[in-house]
């Protein structure tokens, strides 16, 4: 950006950067800039609250609550704190569960011993909320249709509200549309995940029983005797439980069957799956989700940045999706800062694009890895030599350190397991899933501006 | 053969990995990796092992004719805690 662009349109534009959405990874980059004193509109085409996916957070969101003064709101809400993990097997009795506690193994972020359970809904209201008060200007209920190019410099967007179609002009545009993904469909950038095709069904109940009291509050997975198939079970409020099951697409398609059998039939499958529903009562229709595995080439190009699901999605397992959303808002707002401030633009987007593709990429080896053989990592969390890269794992941190051990320990398992005809092990390879290299897509290119 | 290390392992299948269908231990000759231990609960035998022994069990040792029965476990841990009081 030079100085003289800067001086003669300032005036002019409608923003400094326009945001496409407000959930939380457009929310903590409108925050980051309103505080820093720069004009961020965020354009939601939703009105909040509105539901949304994706309601167990883990620890590393702490780092950017903390940052922005939103961690005292969180504290004196009503969600419930989040300590830990658990995992069930497809044969153990009830109350047999791997435990994970943070506190065990804290890391060097605020509060790591604990994070929250969350209601999307009512979080989401409150952090944009929050943006707001921090100074981003907020417009709901308006659509964006596209994004404005000059050349291959993104200059704004086009936006449906008051029932008009409305041109306005930014420095910079930031697409935080979610898994819309607005922008990288528009640049031919969406590319569908070749491995991964997930369909997710679930729902909110009343009356579900935790695998064990002591762990009441833990987020628990449970294993399904079906590929790839697993079961969220997230304390939402006190009594209320969402309660959502993971499967290859392809299972409920070749089933047949309506939803409410379908997912029956899956929570049936298990002692602890079956435990948990004995006495629930369902509270909500059931939601689904599928199709949403995806990735792009890049993540910044002239003028625009991609945060949060916008960018990248590749399955809920590990609770990552708000983690991502919050972490690449906040490097963007970094990348942005330096943009701003006058200095080298594409430099400040190329270490964006290279961070927030690293991170991505670990947590994309990371669930490869965990598919390719789901138990694989009980075994590991077991060792004390690898305990410490599981929990920065599980809570998140995967942007700082780009070494991880442990992946490469897994991978040289797997490698033994195929390699050993009578392994103890072999059955329980995945067999559809490839394990991909975490330096796929590290430094990729910046669309030609660098 | 020891009694002694079947009678911890019997324990630890009894109490922590165990039972969908009731509370009966399985006996030494019974196979276990046919509906007795799953993915989760061969970890957690390891782990187990690994802990109550303090044997390090390689994944090339993660074979099915080690964990095939309690017996068979018996075995490998007998040969490991051998092979380290050689060493010493």
């Amino acid at each position: 950006m030079t100085e003289e662009l800067t001086q003669d349109t300032a005036e002019s534009l409608d923003a400094d950067v326009i945001i496409i959405g407000g959930g939380p990874a457009g929310a903590t980059v409108g925050a980051y800039l309103g505080r820093a004193g720069y004009r961020a509109l965020i354009l939601d085409r939703d009105i909040h609250p509105r539901d949304h996916v994706g309601e167990s957070l883990v620890p590393a969101t702490n780092i950017v609550t903390h940052d922005l003064g939103f961690w005292e709101k969180m504290e004196s809400s009503q969600f419930i704190k989040k300590p830990g993990a658990t995992w069930t097997g497809t044969k153990g009795k009830v109350g047999s569960e791997f435990v994970v506690t943070f506190a065990e193994i804290p890391q060097k972020i605020p509060n790591p011993e604990y994070t929250y359970h969350v209601d999307r809904a009512v979080f989401d209201a409150m952090y944009l909320r929050h943006a707001h008060e921090l100074g981003a200007e907020v417009i709901e209920g308006a659509t964006v249709l596209k994004v404005h190019f000059d050349g291959d410099r993104a200059t704004g967007v086009r936006v449906r509200v008051l029932g008009r179609e409305i041109d306005l002009r930014s420095k910079f545009v930031v697409d935080a549309s979610g898994r819309r993904c607005q922008l990288g469909k528009q640049l031919g950038l969406w590319e569908k995940d070749k491995q991964f095709n997930q369909f997710a069904i679930y729902s909110w109940f009343e009356g579900v029983k935790p695998p064990s009291e002591q762990t009441a509050e833990y987020i628990h997975v449970h294993f399904l005797p079906v590929e790839r198939g697993w079961v969220w079970h997230i304390p939402i409020y006190q009594g209320v439980t969402s309660v959502g099951a993971v499967v290859e697409k392809s299972q409920f398609t070749k089933s047949g069957k309506d939803h409410e059998t379908f997912f029956n039939e899956l929570l049936g499958m298990t002692a602890n799956t079956r435990h948990i529903l004995e006495d629930a009562k369902r509270v909500r229709p059931f939601f689904i989700e599928a199709d949403y595995s995806y990735k792009m080439d890049h993540f910044s190009g002239p003028g625009w940045l991609m945060v949060g699901d916008a960018a990248r999605f590749v399955d809920p397992i590990f609770s990552s999706g708000v983690s991502v959303a919050m972490r690449s808002g906040q490097f963007a707002f970094q990348a942005l800062e330096e943009a701003l401030k006058g200095g080298d633009e594409t430099a400040a987007f190329g270490t964006y694009n290279e961070t927030v593709s690293r991170g991505v990429q670990i947590w994309y080896e990371w669930i490869t890895l965990y598919y390719r053989l789901q138990a694989l990592f009980t075994r590991f969390s077991g060792q004390p030599q690898f305990k410490a890269d599981i929990q920065q794992l599980l809570q998140g941190e995967v942007f700082d350190k780009s070494a991880v051990k442990v992946l490469d320990r897994m991978k040289a398992a797997i490698a033994t397991i195929e390699s050993t005809k009578d392994h103890v092990m072999r059955e329980y390879l995945n067999d559809n899933i490839e394990v991909v290299e975490a330096s796929v897509g590290i430094g990729a290119s910046e669309g030609g501006d660098r | 053969m020891s009694e002694d290390t079947r009678a911890h392992i019997r324990a630890f299948i009894t109490g922590e990995v165990l039972f969908d269908r009731g509370g009966e231990a399985p006996r030494d000759e019974a196979p276990l990796l046919d509906g007795v231990l799953d993915s989760l609960g061969l970890n957690q035998m390891i782990a187990f092992i690994e802990d109550e022994f303090g044997l390090e069990v390689s994944d090339a040792e993660m074979s099915t004719a080690n964990f095939r029965t309690i017996a068979a476990i018996d075995e490998l841990v007998e040969r490991k805690l051998a092979l380290r009081s050689e060493a010493s």
